[in-house]
């Protein structure tokens, strides 16, 4: 799934960015936003639920839907279930 | 004298460190050819004295916007003068993922380095833990200092540090050719990042704890409802300081001058070195020092603003309705100050990193309706809008101003729009950023910051301002009235000849050789074409704000004129003319004449358009 539909308190994992342009990818990177690290979906705007705001390690990362739209993520499955 | 270079990412602490250090002894230049600022200071250990340059924040040195590409060719040595011997690293401890990464590339270019690690006090709070030898051999020996700048605490410390590493020999590198290329390709970033996260692993003994007061402060100011509804107050309450704190102090500056004037007038005897005194010089400057209120309370404003961490929030909350325009969510801040003053707001809009969006928000700032419109509207619907109430309650005059109001925020948004169809952006556009956890500001970074702004405006645009009030002096005085003459001077002056010359042109819009040669004294500022034309019709009496000034000149223009005519000049003002203080100072933001020169055409070509349609109209 991509990020823009990510759920509130639901935790994901970063699959892959989907960017063809070394620029845009490493704007993601260097916002932390690269796979394998965890990202959650902490607010929407007021209005038309854009821009989106995440919690990235800590650290709050606000991204357009556009720009949500190019991280590709999967949900994190809770360690506890495995063990 | 040795030279230490503060870099580090924004918000890292880095200009508190600055200040705390050189404390009153800095002083601000222009970069060469460019228009970013940067601060010169000094320090000393012991007895030695070290110079010290504070350099704009970046993330990394693949540079995208106007401050990095500074900042990334210093580093780079492209800039000959001031070479650094040593560079001062701030690096903020709370957040060291993303630090780390600048820290890696200086060690790759064989900088020398000293890491000041800021904000140790807030990590330790926060239960951060950290092998801080481990970081030191991990960044090839540079060492590591824990600071808390905004208290002093470790800056001495620091200071002995890169004092220090200057004695050290310089082990000359050179930076591969490809170097700035390679950096900014994925596989470059991905093993960077990878190094940066090994190294993590290794140093960090104790995870900093989340900023919980962050997120509970942020889930009121990004409320569904309380969020827009505290925007809207702040940027209502920004408006409304910038009006009554700098009014006072632009009365003083007023009243300073006039007195000034007074004593000129008294001392020099009568004639045009009176003349060039009193009207040209001591106006021309008086003209500059006017704007200082506005730009040293809005710089106050918007640094506080950012210091407490509320700007990005502001641009996230607008982000959705800016975008549609072409423009950041921050570019609310110059629109919204333009209203009081344009040159404050062109100013401001170096908060939006963007380069094209910056010139957009800078070429349409001047079209709000700013304080120095309002004489002259006052003026022209004083003569043109009966005293009528609309809906029983409304008067019928204000609400022409607030047209006014309105139509120039409609026309710097549709003026925008076109540019953003028209135009495609070299750099594409991105809002993706972090909100900063909120802080307590500095209040004393933030006064002379703002301060320091208010100089750099005298400095910078005061020049163009000034010489060209005096060839607007120039215009309005020679080459004098002949003897016997029946007419007041300016009727025989160049600008009258202009105004002559120019008829033609502008009968289609239904003014007469008198109003565009009150015109052109209202370059200098728009006010003045009252009292411009109250000279051409020798109205008597000085004041322009006297009740039977006004009186005498609406009936005279009322007699004078068609409401065609008035209100196509009433159009005119909304867009022409562009006061010389706007374009001093946006030669100064764009850092060249082409800008200016674009804008002072399309406000020319738009106000001719929309006053021949207006005269047209109620004629």
């Amino acid at each position: 799934m991509k990020l823009d539909s990510a759920q509130k308190k639901v935790r994901y994992i970063i699959k892959n960015i989907l960017s063809v342009e070394d620029e845009i990818t490493s704007r993601f990177y260097k916002l932390g936003i690269f796979p394998g690290i965890e990202i959650e979906l902490l607010r929407k705007a007021p209005i038309f639920s854009d821009p989106l705001l995440f919690d990235v390690e800590g650290a709050q990362i606000a991204l357009t839907k556009g720009e949500a739209q190019l991280v590709e993520v999967e949900l994190k499955q809770e360690l506890s279930c495995q063990q | 004298m040795s030279t230490v270079a503060l870099v580090g990412l924004p918000n890292s602490g880095k200009s508190s460190l600055f200040n705390y250090i050189t404390g009153n002894r800095q002083r601000v230049a222009n970069f060469p050819g460019i228009t970013v600022e940067k601060k010169f200071g000094e320090a000393f250990v012991g007895e030695e004295k070290l110079s010290l340059i504070d350099l704009p924040g970046v993330y990394t040195l693949d540079a995208s916007s106007l401050d990095e590409k500074i900042t990334r060719d210093y580093v780079f040595e492209k800039v000959k003068d001031d070479e650094a011997d040593v560079f001062v690293l701030v690096v903020d401890a709370t957040n060291l993922k993303k630090s780390l990464y600048l820290s890696f590339q200086l060690k790759e270019l064989g900088k020398k380095f000293v890491v000041a690690l800021n904000m140790i006090d807030i990590a330790n709070k926060r239960g951060q833990k950290l092998d801080i030898e481990r970081l030191s051999q991990k960044l090839g020996g540079a060492p590591v200092i824990p600071t808390v700048a905004t208290e002093g605490e470790g800056v001495e410390q620091l200071l002995i540090a890169a004092q220090k590493m200057t004695l050290i020999e310089h082990q000359k590198f050179e930076i591969p050719n490809d170097y700035q290329r390679k950096i900014k390709e994925t596989e470059y970033v991905r093993a960077k990042l990878a190094e940066v996260d090994q190294t993590l692993d290794e140093i960090v003994i104790d995870k900093i704890k989340a900023d919980t007061v962050t997120q509970q402060i942020d889930s009121y100011v990004l409320h569904p409802f309380f969020g827009p509804a505290l925007l809207f107050g702040i940027l209502i309450l920004t408006f409304q300081l910038l009006f009554s704190w700098s009014d006072p102090f632009m009365e003083l500056i007023e009243m300073g001058f006039e007195g000034l004037a007074n004593i000129a007038t008294q001392v020099i005897p009568a004639g045009y070195l009176q003349s060039l005194v009193v009207d040209g010089i001591i106006a021309g400057v008086g003209g500059i020092l006017v704007f200082l209120p506005h730009i040293v309370f809005l710089f106050m404003i918007i640094y506080f603003l950012e210091d407490v961490g509320y700007l990005g929030r502001a641009a996230f909350l607008l982000d959705f309705i800016m975008r549609k325009l072409g423009l950041p969510g921050k570019a609310v801040v110059p629109l919204l100050s333009s209203h009081a003053c344009a040159i404050p707001g062109i100013m401001s809009a170096r908060i939006i990193e963007n380069r094209f969006q910056r010139m957009v928000t800078i070429m349409i700032s001047p079209l709000a309706t700013c304080s120095a419109r309002l004489p002259v509207y006052t003026l022209l619907i004083g003569v043109i809008v009966p005293q009528k109430e609309v809906l029983g309650f409304l008067g019928l005059p204000g609400l022409v101003l607030f047209g006014l109001y309105l139509f120039g925020m409609l026309s710097a948004f549709a003026v925008a729009f076109i540019a953003k169809k028209t135009f495609a952006p070299t750099s594409p556009s991105y809002l993706m950023m972090e909100l900063p956890p909120y802080r307590i500001p500095k209040i004393w970074t933030i006064v002379r910051g703002s301060l320091q702004k208010g100089w750099i405006f005298v400095k910078k645009a005061g020049t163009v301002i000034f010489v060209l009030s005096i060839i607007i002096w120039g215009l309005v005085t020679f080459p004098g009235a002949p003897k016997n003459a029946d007419k007041p001077n300016i009727h025989y002056s160049y600008a009258a000849s202009i105004g002559r010359t120019f008829e033609p042109i502008f009968r289609p819009l239904g003014f007469d050789w008198k109003i565009t040669t009150a015109l052109i004294p209202s370059f200098a500022a728009r006010e003045v074409l009252v009292s411009a034309l109250g000279t051409v019709y020798a109205v008597e009496g000085e004041d322009t704000e006297d009740e039977s000034f006004v009186r005498d000149l609406s009936s005279i223009m009322s007699n004078e004129y068609s409401l065609g005519t008035l209100m196509a000049l009433l159009i005119w003002f909304v867009f022409a003319p562009q006061c010389i203080a706007t374009f001093g100072v946006m030669k100064k933001e764009t850092g060249g004449y082409k800008m200016p020169i674009i804008f002072g055409t399309y406000t020319l070509v738009m106000a001719y358009f929309f006053s021949f349609i207006t005269y047209h109209l109620f004629s």
